[in-house]
């Protein structure tokens, strides 16, 4: 268990406080952890009422590739010290459908995930990313406050 | 790090998956596992979940009657079953605990915090619409509720 850990990260306080619980675990057991941030396109989400042309959403979504970026990187600065392997991925698409899908492709026998990230539409007791990959995975998912 | 294992089993199969978990990992950290069961105070028997109450064919009223006993003994025997199952795997470090509560996500909230446990290890369904009928989703109830780390065992 905890050998291979997908961790997905999004830049909030509480993907950075799920990053810790994964370095403590994949310490203890000499694990793997791959780093996720998945990005989710304008001509994705619920935007469609607002009439935007290709260009704009061409722009609006390299904009996001670079905040993805920082994210990765804010990750890979927490990361310095870790001695296990580790390797960083950005995703394209609906968050918890590339997680789910990520974490089978990759055989990871974990993944640890904060309760609720920088999107807080309309939550009542939990993040509905990690309500969807706790229910989808089928590895065992460690939800972290 | 993890000295306190919290696992609420409400006599599923992926409760027990889940306590099986909770000792696999609790033998690495030496943890003490806290096993509880809310049962909840009203007679389970009578609750049926909306697919049985289906008009229908009378093998499936038969079927449905036998599939509705076994979950309340499951149900009700959870406590023991778990008992069982850690002596089986030789698990010593163990407290076993029942109350009684109309909201089981909400007591087993409690009893993480009161305990001060470092994490929950649960299932994602218990025994499915049956309980969740009128308990309202229990696993993802006690998901938010919970100020510790939640492992979900499918």
């Amino acid at each position: 268990m905890f050998k291979k850990i997908l961790v997905p990260v999004d830049g909030s306080e509480t993907s950075w406080r799920a990053l810790e619980q994964a370095i403590a675990l994949g310490n203890k057991f000499g694990g793997e952890l791959i780093v996720v941030n998945v990005i989710q396109p304008y001509n994705n989400a619920a935007l469609l009422a607002v009439p935007l042309d290709d260009a704009t959403i061409n722009q609006s979504n390299s904009e996001l590739e670079k905040i993805g970026d920082q994210v990765l990187n804010m990750a890979k600065e927490k990361l310095a010290k870790y001695t296990q392997k580790v390797s960083y991925t950005l995703e394209v698409g609906h968050p918890s459908e590339r997680i789910v899908s990520l974490a089978r492709k990759s055989e990871c026998d974990s993944i640890v995930i904060g309760s609720r990230g920088l999107s807080s539409i309309a939550e009542f007791f939990l993040g509905s990313v990690s309500s969807k990959v706790s229910q989808y995975a089928t590895v065992p998912v460690l939800i972290v406050k | 790090m993890l000295n306190k294992i919290l696992v609420p089993v409400d006599g599923s199969e992926n409760s027990f998956r889940a306590l099986e978990y909770a000792m696999t990992l609790g033998r690495i950290f030496e943890s003490q596992i806290f096993v509880s069961h809310v049962s909840v105070p009203y007679d389970i028997s009578k609750l049926l979940e909306p697919r049985m109450l289906k008009a229908g064919q009378s093998e499936a009223d038969s079927a449905k009657d036998k599939e509705l006993e076994a979950r309340t003994k499951a149900f009700a025997g959870a406590l023991a079953t778990a008992k069982r199952k850690t002596e089986e795997a030789g698990y010593t470090n163990v407290v076993f605990r029942e109350v009684v509560d109309i909201d089981p996500a909400e007591r087993i909230a409690e009893q993480a915090d009161h305990l001060s446990v470092d994490m929950v290890i649960m299932g994602n369904r218990g025994l499915g619409t049956f309980a969740s009928l009128l308990i309202g989703g229990v696993s993802s109830k006690l998901l938010g509720l919970a100020n510790c780390p939640v492992l979900v065992v499918k």
